[in-house]
């Protein structure tokens, strides 16, 4: 899923890289790849929630095929969302759409005659700090990837 | 019809195509990921002025794609378990 995404935030770096929006022009391309990568989030949420339904039904009929019911099969399909939600596939997807967001906001924040205020910041920030939450859930190296700092999660108003 | 017109109306075609190409199930990922370009490309010689351009970014940010959330999860979970309850 992390190789599968890899493309995907070149993409968006690439882009957001050439988001200096001095003309209709280059409004327009952003506003297509925008809507593009929304795209792309909402098939990769889909795909990862399908795949996420067919690892429950898996473990429903396993739990059947073993005859548990009642409170042992809970916890059998439970535990089986469990280890799914401890994957890189939520994680993965989640980084990708806080990006997206990122990016999306940087475009208009640019795009915008008036000098940026802490209000349009601060949700920039909040996009950055929950991407790298995400992606550090993702990739499952907590020591290559320190933890943010509380003060600044509950400076910009904490992060998703 | 005017050349302008043609070029309009094959870039249209070409949209329809790359969109069916990327929702179609059984084509493969690298496919989709060439008709997304090729989509992308098409769409940004289409006409659209910045008023409109700044409108589809704002609906972005505003009504896009959003996190999975922790309600979601709970509620697939729970849609499951039921389901498995019924069929016992």
């Amino acid at each position: 899923m992390q190789l599968r995404l890899l493309p995907l935030f070149l993409v968006l770096g690439l882009t957001a890289c050439s988001s200096c929006v001095s003309s209709n022009s280059a409004l327009k391309a952003h506003s297509h790849a925008a809507e593009t990568l929304d795209d792309l989030a909402n098939d990769a949420k889909e795909t990862v929630l399908e795949l996420r339904q067919r690892a429950l039904d898996d473990a429903v009929a396993r739990a059947t095929s073993e005859g548990l019911r009642g409170p042992e099969l809970d916890a059998l399909v439970t535990q089986a969302a469990g280890d799914f939600d401890k994957g890189p596939a939520v994680s993965s997807v989640n980084a990708f759409i806080h990006a997206k967001d990122l990016y999306v906001r940087a475009v208009l924040a640019s795009a915008s005659k008036d000098k940026p205020t802490w209000d349009t910041v601060k949700p920039m920030l909040r996009d950055v700090i929950a991407a790298y939450n995400a992606m550090r859930d993702a990739l499952g190296r907590p020591d290559k990837m320190p933890a943010i700092p509380d003060a600044i999660s509950q400076l910009i108003g904490g992060s998703s | 019809m005017s050349t302008t017109t043609t070029v309009l109306n094959h870039i249209v075609v070409g949209l329809e195509a790359a969109d069916a190409v990327i929702s179609d199930p059984k084509v493969s990922a690298v496919t989709k990921g060439a008709a997304t370009l090729v989509r992308l490309i098409a769409a940004i010689t289409e006409d659209r002025s910045t008023e409109e351009a700044i409108a589809i970014l704002e609906r972005v940010r505003d009504h896009g794609t959003s996190p999975i959330t922790s309600t979601e999860l709970d509620a697939q979970l729970a849609a499951t378990l039921a389901k498995a309850h019924r069929d016992e």
